[in-house]
């Protein structure tokens, strides 16, 4: 498969370069390669190359012909610089998949008082909503966005449990 | 101020342009009014249910995905009975349109 930066990166004469590199290199495709499938975009593709120092080539991404082509820029890169970026990686991932996680089982709880067409659909389109404020690098407040879509979702999930309930105490159907 | 159009009627005016699920046609009725027409969870899904009830659309679950936390997306599409509804909300709204138009231009002739 094209995908990814390993098979680019031996093509560039893996096997010749310093050992630290190929340590810190062995470390960002374990991290690329971890990253949950609904995380894809949080980690772009990463391609590294040995040179003078490590080259580290972020956002390369596939056209409709497959070749790869960069959207962002190439840099020389310390080994340090490098394991940095490695962390961070890691560190917002985790963070991003903790925090998904969490609004989740917090829908979890009233999907329960909810019928099954209604937690998938709107519980379902909350979630996606936020996954795309969470993954949206454009999004100028990630946080406040994301509050403010849970504090949403609740106030009408909470408004259509209220409504079914009464609808069902005076024995009419809600929609 | 917000125009005031019902979310049904909203739904109906982007439906007949092709199928979409709830956060797709929130997003399709606000580009298409410039941002005029603004849908939100509070009405789209309850509008959609009753338009469904009515027999104005129909809907079918797709595949679930993971962003969505494993919940499938609900997708809808005009009925036939849709497709009528909606092209004669387009005539009553160009109708009214045209009122407005003559008024108007009487209005500057006179």
């Amino acid at each position: 498969m094209k995908r990814g930066w390993k098979s680019w990166s031996w093509q560039a004469g893996w096997p010749r370069a310093p050992k630290e590199h190929i340590e810190v290199a062995r470390q960002l495709e374990q991290i690329w390669s971890d990253r949950p499938k609904s995380d894809e975009h949080v980690i772009p593709n990463i391609f590294v190359r040995s040179r003078d120092g490590l080259v580290v080539t972020l956002g390369a991404a596939p056209d409709e012909t497959g070749e790869f082509y960069f959207l962002e820029h190439s840099r020389n890169m310390t080994v340090d610089e490098l394991n940095s970026l490695a962390l961070d990686a890691r560190r917002r991932v985790q963070d991003r998949g903790k925090a998904i996680a969490q609004v989740r089982s917090s829908f979890r709880w009233i999907g329960i008082l909810l019928p099954k067409r209604i937690r998938d659909e709107e519980i379902g389109d909350a979630l996606e909503d936020l996954h795309r404020i969470i993954n949206d690098p454009n999004s100028p407040n990630i946080r406040r966005a994301v509050r403010w879509k849970i504090i949403s979702t609740w106030f009408w999930l909470a408004w259509r449990v209220v409504t079914r309930v009464s609808a069902a105490i005076r024995g009419r159907s809600a929609s | 101020m917000e125009p005031p159009v019902s979310a049904k009627a909203a739904l109906l005016a982007v439906l007949i342009r092709g199928e979409g699920y709830g956060l797709d046609l929130i997003k399709r009725a606000n580009e298409r009014s410039n941002g005029g027409v603004k849908l939100h969870q509070g009405n789209v899904y309850p509008a959609l249910r009753d338009l469904e009830a009515e027999g104005l659309v129909k809907s079918w679950e797709a595949e679930p995905t993971p962003e969505r936390g494993g919940r499938p997306r609900r997708y809808y599409k005009l009925t036939a009975a849709g497709q009528r509804a909606a092209l004669q909300q387009q005539h009553a709204v160009a109708g009214l349109f045209g009122l407005v138009l003559a008024f108007f231009s009487k209005e500057a002739t006179r």
